[in-house]
């Protein structure tokens, strides 16, 4: 991570100053800023990230998709091991689409734990759920969407 | 949310989560066993499978934030490098320039012919997916690509590669960023506030374009080794805008500590937002460091490194200050109005001049007076919508017919096209849409043209019929010329593109023939109609009945009575037997009008009473067609006589006007020249006057100096003073009008016949003796020459040259040219009182003042028996006619008869409105 880091105060990557600035704007864009509570807030602030991660992801597929004219490798990002295929994005988002259509609160925990970044039992308080509930969401949700990408 | 998702290996259920749940713990035999129930479905059982395995991976994925994983999808930096060398449609790519959160610069080639062009080449990190923003970024590039100012890197080109990575080529502009070279250089503030002026410039032209920047800042603003200032990535914020409803999103087009406060708050960027990041510069210039809204101290938690900006703040001229301020207030309203406008102020500081900041608080309270008193303004904003509207819903209709008739795909493809353009172009026009300048029609007009003739992706057909409908809308706004020369353009294009043939292609040559007309050169609009007429000669469409209308009117100007009633009679029994009820409408008033033009006024009023009828059934009662049949029954009602109803339908249209425009528009220039008519017959010459005047702004400000209108109703200012016998302040606007008639039709055409009358009368009537006769016995010439004889013409021009000399004592003159009056006359088809009662009375005064005493009580008494014979009779005339039977009667030693004639002959210059001076001082003059 240090490493990874490091590249990243060169400037040649986009910060992640800029990031929460990014996901701020998508999330206020077009609307006064105004949360009935803070779950609201974290829910919104999740669904930026998503839309992120989702463009993200889509540009990387169709810089691939460009072939012989543009030769991007795509699993060599990660200088420090972690290389993610920018397609397990769409399948994430396409497995939260369905999670959410069939129990929204697992769905939730998804988004509040791994997009906004929550502690479980920050998502258990703001879903005023016990904390075992959250945790068995988790893991199954998970499991779901690894099942998807896998 | 997802517009391109990847499919579901299984969908998730209750049943499934608990079957997962109670083996999850077990250990791998005991979970085979479980999961062997009968009760569970193969499915089922896959699906719990692929769960369990899922769940013994581990968290692996899950252990990568989500922002670790995004950073990674931005791209390493090997990725960037890995792209040199590589093309990108016609680019080469050379090195990298720069890399920002939202794109990659490089320097980059291409080959065109012997040349190689060098550009900056700007690869946006994110893909447009959706047909709708491709078919955006496209017409945005489009109209960003004519964009052209020194001062600005230009868009050279820009399109979507195959793999659906946008791009952008731009000028290579060479230089150090704004803040960058101020320091190196060590300027001074007076050169600082020059890079500043010449940034504001180039802002406030491209606003002027309408683009609007969304993303200035020092690093977007470089100064080249010649110390010129470029402005980079001119609307590239904009191109990249996702506007798919669903997921709108501008993370792209906002810097924080440059944006504006409402660019944090709104979807809708506005050239004020511009106006806000030249301040956050300016304050950068100035004092070295960015200020907040209102010129506050953002904050940043270092307020030990601001102590020099702080007093350089501090130290600033309050003018300046007060510059900064205005540019850098948080409500839009308070700041400069234009990029321009601050510029100006600069300059005035440099000067030493006053600012204009307390104008623009001036400015400020203005708008807040608009708020309070918002119905007026409000009305501008509905007539802008209600035009667009309107054309949209037009466009929708003619889209749902031609789906019915045809039910093409291409045919529906087209129709959506159009009206999805349509909607977008006039966007902008929205009034919740904040904006610097409130847009005009002509404003959003020229957008829509500008993005339809430079879109090569819309259907050709689809291009021409959009563009022959901007140039409708162009012409009703007033703008011929600029509607002529889009007109020709598109039918160059439609000729290429669909042939000389096609429907589209032939009716965009007849509204370019309506628009001849409508500029006043009647050569061109018949050279252009006649050609048409021929090539579908067989047909019975409505095409061809519109050509007939335009035709028939066409003739009515060049004078051809028997082509225009002949051509507007037919095409209305085409209409009625197998028009549509709309052609119909516009039918008869065509009709109606071609019947009034050649002076069958009487025949006009029931055509126009049918039109009003079906006008009524489409448009209610407030509708800008209502005021257009309403005047034109008011112009037959005065020619019949009927001068209340005249009046009241002249009113009635300029009431409706009132509510429909809300500035100046050429159409009101009309209706008052119809009410003017109107008072012009009552009388009421001061009232004629003041409407004439009124008219003559208009006609100026919306048609131009030169416009024949515009020249009519210089002609009918001058005639007012004429019958308000003020000859000196007659004759200016009369010789202005005759010098632009001649200049426009020449100096023997009828129009300017007739306007040399008028101006050779005035000359007469204001002591100018020579002159007068010059011009008159030239407009009797001219008159005389005409290849279509006009009698009634004739005898109006002879009976200013008879009253002129008459006035003088030159009874020879006058005589002689009452009998050329007869002789004229006499071709007229049908023998009319009205001329008859008036050459009876004119040679009755002549005769009297020759003393033929006895011939001239004949001639008059002939005079008064037609007069009253007369439909119409012209009140003034029959009081002299009295007055002058009065003076014979005297001269006979009639005393008895001369008293009765005089005292009937006081009684009706009584009644008389503006009675002229000639009859009061005749009537003084009898005795009794």
């Amino acid at each position: 991570m240090a490493h990874r880091e490091l590249k990243r105060a060169n400037g040649h990557t986009l910060n992640t100053t800029a990031l929460v600035h990014e996901a701020y704007v998508k999330i206020s864009s077009g609307r006064e800023l105004e949360f009935s509570d803070p779950g609201q807030f974290y829910l919104y602030a999740a669904r930026a990230m998503r839309h992120i991660l989702i463009d993200r992801a889509r540009y990387r597929i169709s810089l691939k998709a460009g072939g012989a004219e543009m030769h991007v490798t795509l699993n060599d990002a990660g200088v420090d091991g972690v290389a993610i295929n920018p397609l397990l994005a769409l399948h994430l988002d396409a497995g939260l689409e369905a999670l959410l259509r069939d129990d929204a609160r697992v769905a939730r925990v998804v988004e509040l734990h791994y997009f906004a970044g929550l502690s479980l039992k920050h998502v258990a308080e703001i879903l005023g759920v016990v904390r075992r509930t959250v945790d068995r969401d988790w893991r199954y949700a998970r499991a779901f969407l690894l099942a998807q990408v896998g | 949310m997802v517009a391109q998702s990847a499919p579901i290996a299984f969908l998730p259920s209750a049943r499934v989560r608990r079957l997962f749940e109670r083996v999850a713990d077990l250990p791998l035999p005991e979970q085979i066993a479980a999961l062997r129930d009968e009760q569970i479905s193969k499915a089922e059982r896959a699906a719990v499978t692929a769960l369990l395995s899922a769940d013994d991976v581990g968290p692996a994925l899950f252990d990568t934030s989500v922002t670790d994983w995004v950073h990674q999808l931005d791209g390493d930096p090997a990725d960037v490098h890995a792209l040199i060398g590589q093309r990108v449609g016609p680019y080469r790519i050379i090195e990298l320039l720069g890399q920002g959160g939202s794109a990659v610069v490089f320097r980059a080639t291409r080959t065109i012919g012997d040349a190689e062009q060098t550009v900056a080449l700007k690869l946006l990190q994110n893909g447009l997916f959706s047909s709708e923003s491709r078919r955006r970024f496209r017409r945005e590039q489009a109209i960003l690509t004519h964009l052209s100012h020194p001062n600005i890197a230009r868009l050279i080109d820009g399109g979507i590669s195959d793999a659906g990575i946008p791009y952008i080529a731009m000028e290579l502009a060479e230089g150090f960023k704004l803040i960058a070279y101020a320091d190196a250089h060590a300027l001074d503030r007076n050169a600082r506030l020059r890079l500043l002026i010449d940034l504001c410039r180039a802002v406030d032209a491209a606003h002027r374009a309408l683009i609007v920047h969304r993303d200035l800042k020092p690093s977007n603003v470089l100064v080249t080794s010649e110390g010129r200032v470029k402005v980079l990535d001119f609307g590239i914020a904009k191109l990249l805008d996702d506007d798919e409803p669903a997921t709108a999103t501008q993370y792209i087009a906002l810097t924080p500590g440059y944006a504006a406060p409402e660019q944090y708050r709104r979807g809708s960027v506005t050239t004020s937002a511009d106006v806000y990041a030249l301040g956050v510069i300016a304050a950068e210039l100035l004092v070295g460091a960015r200020l907040g809204p209102d010129a506050g101290w953002p904050d940043t938690g270092q307020e030990g490194t601001r102590a020099p900006a702080r007093r350089r703040w501090r130290e600033l001229d309050d003018e300046l200050a007060d510059i900064v301020r205005t540019t850098l207030a948080s409500e839009p309203e308070r700041r400069y109005s234009s990029a321009g406008h601050l510029a100006d102020d600069i300059e005035r500081y440099l000067r030493h001049e006053p600012i204009a900041v307390r104008a623009i608080s001036r400015w400020y309270r203005a708008r807040k007076f608009i708020v309070r008193h918002r119905g007026a303004v409000a009305a501008t904003t509905l007539f802008v919508l209600a035009i667009l509207v309107s054309m949209a819903f037009a466009l929708w209709q003619a889209g749902v017919a031609r789906q019915a008739a045809a039910n093409t795909r291409a045919e529906l493809e087209r129709a959506n096209a159009m009206r999805d353009f349509m909607f977008d172009a006039f966007g902008e026009a929205e009034p919740g849409a904040p904006r610097a300048a409130p847009v005009t029609v002509v404003d959003a007009v020229e957008r829509a043209i500008a993005s339809a003739q430079l879109d090569r992706t819309t259907n050709p057909r689809a291009r021409i019929e959009l563009l022959t409908r901007l140039s409708n809308v162009l012409s009703s706004q007033g703008k011929l010329d600029r509607a002529r020369d889009l007109l020709d353009s598109t039918l160059a294009d439609a000729t290429a593109s669909l042939g000389a043939g096609d429907a589209l292609t032939l009716e965009a040559a007849r509204i370019s023939a309506s628009n001849a007309v409508l500029r006043g050169d009647f050569a061109d609009a018949r050279s252009r109609l006649d050609p048409l007429l021929e090539r579908v000669a067989a047909n019975t469409s409505e095409l061809r009945i519109r050509l007939l209308l335009d035709s028939a009117t066409l003739a009515t100007k060049e004078r051809d009575r028997d082509r225009a009633r002949r051509e507007a009679a037919q095409a209305v029994s085409m209409t009625r037997s197998n028009g549509s009820a709309e052609l119909l409408r516009v039918a008869l008033e065509t009709y109606g009008n071609v019947l009034l033009a050649i002076g069958e006024a009487a025949d006009s009023i029931p055509v126009y009473e049918e039109t009003m009828n079906l006008d009524r059934a489409r448009f209610g009662g407030q509708h800008a067609a209502i005021a257009a049949i309403d005047v034109d029954l008011s112009r037959a009602y005065r020619r019949t006589g009927e001068l209340d109803r005249a009046e009241a339908s002249a009113r009635a249209a300029l009431a409706i006007d009132r509510v429909v425009y809300t500035k100046d528009d050429w159409r009101t220039a009309s209706h008052l020249n119809a009410l003017m008519m109107v008072l012009k017959e009552r009388r009421d010459y001061r009232a004629m006057l003041e409407t004439a005047i009124e008219t003559l702004r208009i006609h100026r400000n919306t048609l131009g100096e030169e416009h024949p209108e515009t020249v009519n109703s210089l002609n009918s200012v001058g005639m007012s003073y004429v019958l308000l016998e003020d000859y000196a302040d007659a004759l200016a606007p009369l010789q202005e009008s005759l010098r632009l008639t001649a200049q426009k039709f020449g100096p023997e055409h009828w129009e300017s016949a007739v306007v040399r009358g008028n101006y050779g009368y005035a000359l007469g009537k204001a002591g100018q003796p020579v002159a007068s006769d010059i011009e008159l016995d030239h407009a009797v010439a001219s008159f005389a020459a005409l290849a279509d004889p006009d009698p009634d013409g004739l005898a109006t021009v002879l009976e200013k040259r008879v009253r002129v000399a008459l006035d003088r004592g030159d009874v020879a003159t006058a005589l002689s040219h009452i009998e050329r009056m007869e002789g004229a006359l006499g071709q007229l088809k049908s023998q009319d009182a009205y001329w008859d009662g008036r050459v009876s009375t004119l040679l009755g005064r002549a005769l009297l003042d020759s003393r033929r005493t006895a011939d001239a009580t004949r001639s008059l008494e002939a005079g008064r028996a037609a007069l009253e014979l007369s439909q119409h009779p012209d009140a003034a005339l029959q009081v002299e006619n009295t007055l002058l039977r009065a003076a014979g009667a005297q001269a006979l030693g009639d005393h008895e008869n001369a008293g009765r004639l005089a005292a009937e002959g006081r009684r009706a210059l009584g009644a008389l409105l503006n009675p002229p001076t000639r009859l009061v001082a005749l009537a003084s003059s009898l005795s009794g």
